[in-house]
């Protein structure tokens, strides 16, 4: 699975290379302007690691307008950031992110939230796939039931017609 | 942007050496260039001192892997200097290596030197690759100590938060020996060219890498430091970054001797 990684700070952008490339196909960003740019240009990633301060658009900007786009809305995005205390988490959350990391992060803590994040994605593509199809079923049972509709119709009308010669 | 996997190389061996020399002695000059520049060059992290109480006082805040001395110092007897730090030595079971150096050397210099407790005395490296081979000479890994220094480093805490792994441990020691020259310069950009802003946000960054590598200490001034920036407090900003200075290349040398 493709994981943007929008980190300014060129130190951080090859530890969280190395952390998670075993695993990810990695893009990066340099800034949150960048980010935004691969964010809506493509169907992938469907996730993004951002960092809170950038030049350009900030992490919580980038998080506000990816909400607001229909193409991006389901990106499950983390933000990464020195900034710990409750108010700065719940202004995260807010502009829309689905997780919170702080600096300094553990390896093993960063690598379990971008997979958790990876199975959040999956299950919302197997979810997808499941209503299309469930659409599809619905769809095709309501030309079934338009079919049978006709069909008893049809019939009505014979009988009608039918008892109708026989009344006379 | 693609960032190049590097292949891993083990960090380049990184002392912590206090050196004695006076780079005004006409009488050293006249033969070999200063020995300071050179070191720094090599990547080593020096402290120049010019007296036996400078020298003292040094020792007795880090623990430094070598004592190099230039033996014509005008205000300082290295004799003595170096009995006064084999007898402390003596209460601590511990051994600095301290190599005497000469512009001119001779026989009875080299005895009294050896005699007072030093390890080697040599002729005065006349370039960068003479004060190389007498390094690498001094090199080996069992030469170098392996004492926890007093700046709130802990290698299993970090090994941990790398990932758990020595090649883990090994590329955060190098993807930080890497980019750390980098963000010094643009903190020193900053600063020479007033940008308070630029200042605040570039000590901001250098905090955050200097917390994950478990450099708490200099974390702390990093963050002063962005402060100092807010205020646009130049003066004191400088001073602090002197103060720094010094401090990363020792955990530069921790960190790279810690993930060899």
């Amino acid at each position: 699975m493709k994981l943007l990684i929008a980190e300014d700070d060129a130190f951080f952008r090859k530890i969280l290379r190395q952390l998670l490339s075993t695993e990810f196909e990695i893009i990066t960003a340099e800034d949150g302007t960048a980010a935004w740019n691969l964010l809506r240009q493509n169907e992938w990633p469907l996730l993004a690691i951002l960092d809170w301060v950038m030049p350009g658009m900030s992490g919580p900007q980038v998080c506000r307008e990816a909400r607001a786009s229909a193409a991006t809305a389901e990106t499950y995005i983390i933000l990464l950031t020195g900034r710990n205390s409750a108010a700065d988490i719940v202004a995260g959350l807010h502009a829309g992110a689905d997780d919170y990391v702080t600096k300094p992060f553990e390896a093993e803590e960063l690598r379990a939230r971008v997979r958790l994040g990876r199975r959040v994605v999956e299950l919302q593509m197997t979810v997808k796939a499941q209503s299309a199809s469930l659409r599809e079923m619905r769809q095709r049972g309501k030309t079934v039931q338009a079919d049978f509709d006709l069909a008893s119709s049809h019939r009505r009308a014979l009988q009608e017609s039918r008892s109708s010669r026989f009344s006379r | 942007m693609q960032d190049k996997e590097n292949p891993v190389s083990p960090p380049r061996p990184h002392l912590l050496i206090v050196l004695a020399e006076d780079d005004r002695s006409t009488a050293s000059r006249a033969v070999a260039a200063p020995t300071g520049p050179m070191l720094s060059g090599l990547g080593h992290t020096v402290a120049l001192v010019r007296t036996h109480n400078q020298v003292l006082e040094h020792l007795g805040q880090h623990p430094f892997d070598l004592f190099l001395v230039d033996i014509l110092m005008p205000e300082m007897d290295c004799i003595s200097t170096t009995v006064a730090i084999r007898n402390q030595e003596k209460d601590a079971g511990v051994h600095l290596t301290i190599i005497g150096m000469s512009p001119y050397p001779s026989q009875s210099d080299r005895k009294r030197c050896l005699a007072a407790g030093m390890d080697r005395y040599i002729s005065k490296p006349r370039n960068t690759d003479e004060l190389q081979t007498v390094l690498l000479a001094f090199l080996n890994p069992d030469a170098i100590q392996n004492a926890t220094r007093p700046l709130g480093w802990n290698r299993n805490n970090i090994l941990e938060r790398a990932g758990g792994t020595e090649k883990d441990l090994r590329d955060m020691v190098e993807v930080f020996a890497q980019e750390k020259p980098n963000l010094m310069a643009e903190v020193n950009l900053a600063l020479t060219t007033g940008q308070a802003e630029l200042l605040e946000l570039t000590a901001l960054k250098l905090g955050e890498e200097l917390a994950y590598v478990g450099a708490l200490e200099l974390a702390r001034s990093a963050r002063d430091l962005a402060q100092l920036g807010r205020r646009r407090d130049f003066p004191k900003a400088a001073a602090l970054i002197r103060g720094m200075q010094f401090k990363l290349g020792e955990i530069d040398a921790i960190m790279s001797r810690a993930a060899l």
